[in-house]
């Protein structure tokens, strides 16, 4: 009797289990079919690509539609376009925040919580709205189609001055009384005893510009003008237009352009996962 | 405009663009984008919840549920462009599954199109609020469920009475940057149908005045109408939900360590 007892809530344990992977299975399809047909596609002939029904697997499988894409499109150029300006974008926010925070946080001067209120005020503006007016201010510059025109209007990030000055503003007095007395000056007090305490929220912005610079696209679209500059997300769209339905090129480019960030989230995965908690938390 | 002598005209772009009709249907395109904000706030919660569970290969799973987000919205966009395809998989599938028995036209329908973008939106957002509300379940200390497992609540009690009130700060952060991104779609309208088919938004309407017909006067109207619109929502969601605070000083008394 109490043998059979124990036999059924095994059982329905295992019901529980195998229905909760099922659930999880299914729900990782719906995220990586479009990926997955994508991939069929791109390995199709041409042919078979407009077959009806439609083939799940594509036989007889070739490497066409890569070998086409890859000599006629500079993926590595875009690639490298790409780096450039998210390298940029990261190195600025991380610099100038965590620069624009240490006094906003630990320094004591007049006016200082009025200068905070200002610098966060641009936050509740959009850009929406200044879409036209900044793309003036780069053509007047004469920065139309460069790096440095895609990087320049989200250089310093406001959100990113907020996360650090929470995380300055966390660090006890007495630390930075003991580096005084020890005869550090301001410099060295910020860069050798401040900095590496907020170094994690440091890297959770680094992370939060790196996937807003990477994914980057209306902005660089309007800024840039020569193929060869284009970042992968714009040299994608362009492509999108350009094969317009030959989904067979199209899809082999989306694969080219997805696996390199794939491997570089797998092998980072952690912290983005952490940079947000991180963030989160303060 | 640009190089050449420009000239005062008082408000004319702004009458121009009351009498332009893109501007009411990019306006109550933009309006209809909200309904995704609901559905994505529990989808994304329930995903949370499914992949907070302390089992075997439940972090791959958090990945493969992430991929989307990671992979950005251009790919994703134009991957579901061929999904969408009159001849595409999907029309197969319901057809296979007699769910329908003519094609949709998922991206050329009028009727259709922008709920075919919406949905793309909806479906690369989720593991976005996923990670976020995993980490808002994370922060909840465990002692409160040991606690409320000893006094004999059931899994759904711990969940309306513990999981929910503590995970209110998370649900708004959510709700607020899901209303700013639907606000603010492009990449989904500009890639699966470039604008046509009723699907304009005052964000994709901004640039196509500008970038496409190069009218600047009127795109830069309609951005300040448009900054308008996203400034007043956002105040209304700030008085709403008490997040009025957020650039004040915040009172942050840390237990010395």
């Amino acid at each position: 009797m109490r043998k059979k007892g124990k036999n059924q809530i095994n059982k329905k344990k295992l019901i529980k289990i195998s229905l909760n992977y099922a659930l999880l299975i299914i729900l990782a399809l719906f995220f990586i079919f479009p990926f997955l047909w994508a991939l069929s596609t791109s390995l199709k002939t041409a042919t078979d690509v407009l077959t009806w029904p439609p083939k799940w697997i594509p036989q007889p499988a070739t490497l066409d539609a890569y070998k086409y894409v890859i000599e006629n499109v500079p993926f590595p150029r875009y690639f490298l376009n790409s780096l450039i300006i998210t390298a940029l974008g990261i190195i600025f926010n991380v610099v100038f925040a965590s620069l624009a925070a240490y006094p906003l946080a630990r320094l004591e001067f007049k006016g200082r919580n009025l200068l905070f209120f200002l610098i966060l005020l641009p936050m509740m503006i959009p850009i929406q709205g200044g879409l036209i007016v900044n793309f003036i201010t780069i053509l007047n510059l004469k920065l139309f189609d460069t790096y440095l025109a895609v990087v320049l209007p989200s250089a310093v990030s406001i959100f990113g001055i907020f996360i650090m000055r929470q995380n300055y503003l966390s660090i006890p007095r007495d630390l930075e009384d003991a580096a005084r007395i020890d005869g550090c000056n301001e410099f060295q007090l910020w860069w050798k005893i401040m900095f590496p305490m907020v170094r994690p929220a440091a890297t959770a912005l680094s992370i939060i510009s790196f996937a807003g610079f990477w994914n980057a696209f209306l902005w660089p679209l309007i800024v840039l003008q020569s193929q060869t500059k284009f970042p992968l997300q714009v040299g994608l769209s362009y492509l999108n237009s350009m094969f317009e339905q030959n989904y067979r090129y199209i899809t082999a480019s989306l694969i080219i352009a997805s696996i390199p960030i794939l491997v570089f989230f797998f092998f980072t995965q952690r912290y983005f996962i952490e940079g947000y908690q991180g963030a989160l938390k303060q | 405009m640009l190089t050449g002598e420009t000239k005062w005209i008082g408000l004319e772009n702004y009458r121009w663009l009351f009498n332009y009709k893109y501007f009411y249907i990019s306006l109550a395109n933009t309006l209809k984008y909200l309904i995704v904000v609901p559905f994505i706030q529990f989808a994304s919660m329930g995903l949370a919840v499914l992949v907070n569970q302390k089992i075997p290969g439940i972090k791959f799973f958090r990945t493969l549920f992430y991929v989307p987000v990671i992979t950005g919205s251009v790919i994703v966009s134009i991957a579901w462009r061929w999904i969408f395809d009159v001849d595409g998989i999907l029309n197969y599938i319901l057809m296979s599954l007699n769910i329908i028995e003519e094609p949709v036209l998922w991206l050329l329908d009028k009727n259709v199109a922008l709920f075919s973008c919406m949905f793309v939106t909806f479906w690369r957002g989720l593991g976005y609020y996923m990670i976020i509300y995993l980490a808002g379940l994370q922060n909840i200390p465990s002692e409160l469920y040991e606690a409320a497992a000893l006094d004999g609540a059931s899994s759904f009690k711990k969940f309306t009475r513990i999981t929910i009130p503590l995970l209110r700060p998370t649900m708004l952060l959510c709700f607020v940057l899901s209303t700013m991104s639907a606000l603010k779609v492009f990449e989904e309208v500009f890639l699966l149908t470039g604008g046509k088919n009723q699907t304009t938004t005052l964000m994709f309407e901004t640039y196509n005045l500008a970038f496409n017909t190069y009218q600047f006067g009127r795109s830069a109207a309609l951005g300040l109408i448009y900054s308008a619109f996203l400034i007043t929502l956002t105040l209304i969601q700030f008085k709403f939900f008490g997040l009025g605070g957020v650039g004040g000083e915040k009172k942050r008394e840390k237990p010395n360590k």
